[in-house]
């Protein structure tokens, strides 16, 4: 009665998939050892064949490395230390393998480092989990014993040890692995499914891209969900190729999609939710564009060497194209700039054409504009004015009652506005200081000393308006206004010398 | 009394005892452990239900190339072997970042974390932040050799940080006396520090396994 009782115990502990100590001949898959020691994806064969030796020899029941091998070139596993559930159970029904073993070579003994470090990982072929794992390092350093006991005596001799070591070490643990049942959800594996485009406006056309691989017969049908209700995938011309394709909801928003398979009978098989997205745009969003290191006057930006485009958009999104016009006054385009990608926060602008000629002095319209990644269009424009030299200023005697004063104005009209910093020097011709004046507006009336008598003065002005331009004369000739009092008193002087 | 070189030496019953507390403490000092991870948790009753977790690609900020994809294997060998948590298989997580056009070094971001719970039906997430290292100059018992790593624990279906675990270590804290029990291999040190901070977390009580 007890043996009876222990016995259905036993069976009901295997049925349960519970990891007790039943040993049972396992079929190992030994992939061969992958190299990390030098490069994210080498393979070491020769490692590969000591430890499938060690391994054999240990007891283990090895699947033929040939096998293996035409395995991983039919299933392009191109990674000898990786591999992903789907192909591990795979393998154990192809193969007829329980385990797949997967090894790395952290460290491998280069000239002068005697080091040594292997892991070992196994995935059991029923479900593709890993179940057990097991790692070993050492160095001859480490290796040091008192009296030199026991020493590996070399490299290679160290090396052999670790493999021996860890081989035992599978061959007495690997079997106690007992097989987890199936949790029968994962017979199928979504290799890609691709959303074409993943961002568009309500209502245009979206294609659907599947491609699936099973263990056992094709989903007979595949439905996408969320997209506006539910979506037949249609069978493609390869094996486990499905496409589908739909109109796009209407309402702007992120739409996430699920896929669910169903067998011959109708009962779903399994659903995967979340397994790809679209998204819907019907508005622009606002662009924004400040312009930086120029001068704001008004409604214009005006710049002297380079123009700062600094762009945004309100809210943030994907930019798949943007544009940047400079039209003239007449509408004429001077500059038109096409780039495929995101529009960049900041552009900068010296003020030449395409091909790179510097644009005349003057007042033109910037347009920036861009594409949304679902192709809605947003632009803003601004006007900015290349102002490359100083305006011109204007200096002369006036006189006003029986003054006479120094008149400075600016030439250019329509750029009035812009503040200027000047300096006036007012010499007589024997180069005695008559007056000195520095002020920021313009136009200004400098009285002149009543005492000077002479025909002209001798003036020199420095000016540096706003954005760094310069205007400046040096000793010009400065016309005194004719009172004929003057040539009276000069004539009077003559006379007096003679 | 003692002879030496024909010389007599005396020794006094205190300075024989003065010689053996020095030798003592020498032999204590040598085999004194490593210092404690530094490790912060998060408090909350969703620390218990972690189970199935995947370590996400390692974020090597050191200038040691490939040490990624070894401390990689290496802290999943030891996750598998200490049996706190069940793990993704690596391939699966390959899969996922190749099939959501995801690189390996990704911002994970709680939407990204959050759809990779979904589709690899996982409730934790691991990210391990290799912080520095030096294992170039000399050996790497001496030290100037070093390994520092941050490990978190965040809760994939919220990203919420769970537990953060933060390890320096070089392999000349191991030893036990003269050169014994010195780590002198990479593979070696940070196996060590993977079963430090496993240790430390099955203390924390995370495993929901």
């Amino acid at each position: 009665m007890q043996k009876i009782f222990l016995l259905l115990l036993a069976t009901l502990l295997l049925l349960s998939g519970f990891n007790v100590g039943v040993s049972r001949a396992q079929s190992v898959v030994l992939l061969p050892v992958a190299d990390t020691s030098n490069d994210y994806n080498g393979v070491d064969l020769d490692i590969t064949a000591v430890l499938y030796g060690l391994l054999a020899d240990a007891g283990l029941q090895l699947v033929e490395d040939t096998a293996v091998r035409s395995f991983m070139a039919a299933n392009r596993l191109r990674y000898s230390g990786v591999i992903d559930s789907f192909a591990t159970r795979k393998m154990g029904r192809e193969l007829g393998a329980d385990i797949v073993l997967l090894t790395t070579l952290c460290e491998n003994g280069a000239p002068g480092k005697k080091r040594f470090g292997l892991v070992l990982t196994a995935l059991e072929t029923v479900n593709g989990e890993v179940v057990w794992s097991a790692q070993d390092s050492s160095s001859l350093l480490q290796e040091t014993a008192l009296f030199g006991v026991g020493e590996p005596l070399d490299g290679p001799d160290l090396k052999l040890r670790i493999l021996q070591l860890l081989a035992e070490r599978t061959a007495d643990e690997l079997p106690l692995i007992v097989p987890l049942l199936p949790s029968g959800a994962h017979q199928l594996k979504l290799v890609d499914i691709q959303i074409e485009p993943e961002f568009l406006r309500g209502g245009e056309s979206v294609k659907c891209q599947l491609e699936l691989e099973s263990l056992g017969e094709m989903p007979k049908r595949v439905v996408l969900k969320n997209c506006g209700g539910e979506v037949d995938l249609v069978p493609g011309k390869s094996m486990g190729e499905f496409n589908g394709r739909w109109r796009a909801l209407a309402d702007e928003g992120e739409y996430k999609l699920s896929l669910t398979f169903m067998n011959e009978s109708g009962d779903q098989i399994t659903t995967i939710s979340d397994v790809a997205k679209y998204t819907v745009f019907n508005r622009a969003p606002q662009l924004l564009v400040e312009l930086k290191q120029g001068l704001a006057v008004n409604d214009v930006t005006i710049f002297r060497e380079r123009l700062l485009i600094s762009s945004r958009l309100q809210p943030k999104r994907l930019v798949s194209r943007w544009q940047v016009k400079v039209i003239r006054s007449d509408g004429r385009v001077m500059v038109d700039d096409n780039m495929d990608g995101e529009l960049p926060c900041d552009l900068v602008w010296t003020g030449c054409n395409n091909k790179r000629q510097r644009l005349p002095d003057g007042e033109y319209d910037l347009l920036v504009k861009i594409w949304d990644a679902a192709g809605n269009q947003a632009e803003a424009s601004r006007k900015v004015s290349i102002l490359s030299e100083c305006q011109p200023i204007e200096v002369k005697t006036v006189r006003k009652g029986k003054k006479n004063f120094v008149h400075i104005e600016s030439q250019e009209s329509s750029l009035k506005s812009l503040e200027l910093d000047w300096r006036l020097q007012v010499l007589l011709p024997d180069g005695e200081l008559v007056m000195e004046h520095s002020g920021t507006t313009l136009p200004v009336d400098l009285e002149l000393p009543d005492e000077i008598d002479v025909d002209f003065l001798v003036f020199s002005i420095d000016v540096r308006d706003q954005i760094g331009n310069t205007f400046s004369v040096a000793d010009s000739r400065l016309q005194m206004p004719d009172t004929g009092l003057h040539l009276a008193q000069q004539k009077k002087q003559w006379s007096d010398d003679f | 009394m003692w002879l030496f070189n024909g010389i007599e030496y005396k020794y006094r019953g205190w300075q024989l005892l003065l010689l053996l507390l020095v030798l003592f403490s020498l032999v204590t000092v040598s085999c004194s452990s490593p210092q404690r991870t530094i490790t912060r948790v998060a408090g909350g009753k969703l620390r218990a239900q972690v189970c199935r977790v995947v370590l996400l690609p390692f974020v090597n900020e050191s200038q040691s190339q490939e040490l990624d994809i070894q401390a990689y294997r290496i802290f999943m060998a030891e996750i598998v072997k200490s049996g706190i948590f069940k793990v993704v298989p690596e391939g699966d997580l390959k899969h996922f970042l190749c099939r959501n056009r995801i690189t390996t070094d990704a911002i994970w971001d709680k939407e990204l974390v959050a759809s990779l719970s979904r589709q690899l039906e996982v409730d934790g997430a691991l990210v391990v932040y290799i912080r520095d290292s030096n294992l170039s100059r000399g050996s790497y018992g001496s030290k100037d050799t070093f390994v520092s790593l941050q490990v978190e624990l965040h809760d994939a279906r919220t990203g919420r940080l769970l537990l953060s675990s933060f390890l320096r270590r070089s392999g000349v804290e191991y030893t036990k006396m003269l050169h014994f029990g010195v780590i002198d291999t990479v593979s070696g040190l940070l196996q060590k520090m993977a079963q430090e901070i496993i240790e430390v977390w099955s203390e924390e009580d995370v495993s929901g396994c």
